[in-house]
């Protein structure tokens, strides 16, 4: 059986069990459902909020270098710590943490297998005690620009850079803007970017929220889509996260060398004016 | 907006915690929930055939095969 490309990126819910009590480790929540980690989080856990603290409160983007180490820092995590996320919904939002701390070139940072799904379904023990922090100081590097893909750049690829959209069949075949536990909003138009290939982010997750081993995912994303490394390919989803999910499986667990991950995703690309879209036919939208 | 809802419960106690995955007609993952203090979940999925499955905090896993029908609305109760 092969191992993934970098191993060392994922723990397992057992690992963090055993160091919760160590302080060079840093174990960060990061949900959809914000309020989640309230109601209860793994002892020593700090949250980060993606709407109110990774990203802008007023220009859509995420927070700058300077605001990366203002947020960090205020975490109580230095640059030298090992951070290990974790979140629901089988990881998304957590993939997203660690595709930001990658952008800004946070050095050890890992997922916590099959997130707070795995952790709470075993039946660990969750606290609403508050975390001691300490203020840290925090020194990010420079954005490593070849993780991240903005709107240009997709558009000059249309037809020419694979590109996965990691949505449903719904949402990739127009009948659904936003997944199905969500309500329909956001994008003017549904659809998808012309010649993207349809590869829900749930291919690589097994039933417990774990990623699927080297080999499935292998011949999932090498195999069935024919991703290689000889070409880049970028990722999307409908804001940035779930693709985040299969941006952490090409890159890091198959160690593709040039994966993007297109945060603007289909929020930005189906409300853009006079670009090329497809549809299935009769599939209105919403 | 169709709507696909309902309540985990274990003996017509409500489960919170518990996780509600929805998959769609070819087994697909389309999306999933946590449970609430009252063991309830919600969906807005298309019309269409649909697979619920239930997965308790503890272990346990619970299927319910529903159909949604154009216009409707569809309350389902998952026993685990």
């Amino acid at each position: 059986m092969t191992d993934y490309a970098k191993p060392e990126v994922l723990v397992s819910t057992d690992w963090v069990a055993e160091h919760l009590g160590d302080r060079s480790v840093r174990v960060v929540e990061v949900d959809e459902d914000t309020t989640a980690y309230q109601k209860g989080h793994i002892l020593g856990a700090v949250s980060l909020h993606w709407r109110e603290e990774i990203q802008e409160p007023v220009r859509r983007d995420f927070v700058d270098r300077a605001g990366f180490e203002r947020l960090l820092g205020s975490k109580g995590i230095a640059d030298g710590d090992t951070v290990v996320l974790y979140g629901g919904n089988n990881n998304w939002f957590a993939a997203y943490g660690y595709w930001f701390f990658r952008y800004y070139g946070h050095r050890e940072v890992r997922l916590m297998n099959g997130g707070r799904k795995k952790w709470e379904l075993e039946g660990r023990e969750l606290t609403t005690d508050a975390p001691k922090v300490t203020p840290a100081t925090y020194r990010a590097k420079d954005p490593d620009t070849s993780v991240r893909a903005l709107r240009d750049e997709v558009l000059a690829g249309v037809g020419k850079t694979p590109m996965v959209d990691v949505r449903s069949p719904e949402e990739f075949s127009g009948k659904l803007a936003a997944p199905a536990h969500l309500p329909q909003e956001q994008a003017q138009r549904n659809g998808h970017i012309p010649g993207a290939k349809n590869v829900p982010w749930s291919r690589a997750a097994n039933e417990d929220g774990t990623f699927k081993s080297a080999d499935e995912l292998q011949a999932i994303y090498g195999g069935e889509v024919g991703l290689s490394a000889t070409k880049p390919v970028i990722t999307y989803c409908r804001i940035g996260e779930r693709s985040s999910h299969t941006w952490f499986v090409l890159h890091e667990l198959l160690g593709l060398p040039s994966v993007k991950n297109y945060d603007g995703s289909w929020t930005e690309y189906g409300s853009l004016v006079g670009v090329p879209i497809e549809r299935e036919k009769g599939d209105a939208g919403s | 907006m169709l709507r696909l809802y309902g309540r985990v419960h274990h003996r017509d106690e409500p489960v919170e915690g518990a996780y509600v995955r929805l998959l769609g007609p070819s087994g697909e993952f389309t999306a999933e929930l946590r449970t609430d203090e009252t063991g309830k979940f919600l969906f807005y999925p298309v019309e269409g055939e649909w697979t619920l499955v239930g997965f308790a905090p503890g272990g346990g896993r619970t299927e319910r095969r529903v159909r949604l029908a154009a216009g409707q609305s569809l309350d389902v109760d998952i026993e685990v």
